[in-house]
């Protein structure tokens, strides 16, 4: 009884803490995004797409709250909860696997893949309202968000950018939540994350002295 | 055996393809320009699917057979076309980051037509990729006096509309005066008599009104 307590307590106390902290640290990141675009002119596209990443990830803890809390109960069907099928749950975690992968593209400059990503994730909602068939969203979301989190290792050492580095440990924590479905040890790992985000978009997070331009 | 006279129009279609090549890489070993490049990749797609086109009459393959759920025959040349069509516009326009574009299309709608008898996303996708470049082509061939462009334009838009008519002889015939309005396109035909000079208009305007001058 102790048990399902503490387990309840530590559950909504991570959604509450991801629905105040993950859309602090997008405004955050909103406005250090627009305050490089005043000075340069221009957007810069990695941090702007990071930006969309984070946008996605907001209103996806957001929405978990209202349904978890059970405030409009209309949005339980919406939403989903799942990644089996297509509805808002998945749509936003595809989007952000999809932004993942157009991270890396666009930090090796593989300029031909920019959008292709995006492109096939979009085609993929469309053939499901054309067609009903949404069976490989699954594979899609788990293959395209391992390959992100190995390539944004793999580029955030090679370039030394704390950026990149520090998404891919803040990706490393979401997918683990979505792998592990373990009571306490999911729990812990939202926490964790919610304590990362934080250090990441206030610009606390620099293991690499020297990033290479 | 209905179908193996309509072969003599790839034949056609080949040959005017081949003799249309023939400029077209000479002006690219002369100036390097990425649009001859691009014309000849579309040239050798054409090449590739008259030839497809080719052996299909003469082995009479129904291209209107399924070949997996409703995915006919006929829809995966479309398909093959369309592409080579549609990366052409983007390499024109310089589009680098959307060259993966029609690729994923047609990946959708191969699949779309493997689970789902119906042809209207394939109409509705030729139909976009046939006339939209055709009206860009034409305008910008036009208003820069580009014969080649201007061809090009013509053959999208003469064989968009050959291909809305679903009769083989009437196919062919559009697609074979497409070709022939290329072919011109190149060898510098438009330029020649439907872009004349401004310069020589006016020379010949100005003889004219003089000529009306002197004999008033």
């Amino acid at each position: 009884m102790a048990e399902d307590i503490l387990l309840t307590n530590l559950r909504f106390s991570g959604y509450i803490l991801s629905a105040i902290l993950i859309p602090m640290a997008t405004i955050i990141l909103g406005r250090k995004l627009y305050k490089e675009k005043s000075i340069t002119g221009t957007f810069n596209h990695v941090k702007l797409i990071t930006f969309s990443i984070f946008v996605c990830f907001s209103i996806m803890s957001i929405l978990e709250l209202i349904v978890e809390m059970n405030w409009f109960p209309f949005l339980d069907e919406i939403f989903g909860f799942n990644i089996d099928s297509v509805n808002l749950y998945s749509i936003l975690i595809g989007t952000m696997v999809s932004l993942g992968l157009t991270l890396i593209f666009y930090a090796n400059r593989f300029e031909v893949l920019y959008y292709s990503a995006l492109m096939f994730f979009m085609g993929m909602i469309f053939f499901y309202y054309f067609t009903g068939f949404d069976a490989w969203l699954e594979s899609y979301i788990y293959l395209a968000g391992a390959t992100s989190l190995i390539f944004m290792y793999i580029t955030s050492f090679r370039i030394k950018d704390n950026g990149a580095l520090g998404l891919a440990i803040f990706y490393t924590l979401v997918f683990s939540v979505l792998l592990l479905s373990m009571p306490y040890i999911t729990q812990i790992i939202i926490l964790a994350y919610n304590g990362f985000i934080p250090i990441f978009s206030l610009g606390f997070f620099k293991p690499f002295k020297q990033e290479v331009e | 055996m209905a179908n193996i006279h309509y072969s003599i129009f790839e034949l056609i279609m080949i040959a005017f393809c081949i003799l249309t090549l023939v400029p077209i890489l000479k002006s690219w070993r002369d100036t390097k320009n990425r649009m001859y490049m691009a014309v000849m990749i579309l040239t050798f797609g054409i090449i590739g699917y008259s030839l497809i086109n080719f052996f299909t009459f003469i082995l009479e393959v129904d291209t209107n057979a399924y070949v997996i759920g409703g995915l006919r025959i006929g829809y995966i040349l479309g398909y093959i076309l369309a592409t080579i069509q549609f990366e052409f516009m983007l390499y024109l326009r310089r589009l680098i980051k959307l060259y993966t574009l029609p690729f994923i299309i047609a990946f959708y709608l191969i699949l779309g037509n493997i689970l789902v008898i119906n042809s209207v996303p394939f109409i509705l996708y030729l139909t976009f990729v046939g006339y939209v470049p055709a009206y860009f082509l034409i305008r910008d061939g036009k208003r820069k006096h580009n014969g080649l462009a201007f061809g090009m334009g013509l053959l999208f838009l003469v064989w968009g509309i050959g291909q809305a008519i679903p009769v083989i002889i009437v196919v062919e015939i559009f697609r074979t005066i497409a070709i022939i309005l290329f072919f011109l396109g190149t060898r510098g035909v438009y330029e020649k008599y439907f872009f004349p000079i401004q310069e020589e208009e006016e020379k010949i305007m100005g003889t004219w009104i003089s000529k009306l001058v002197i004999k008033e």
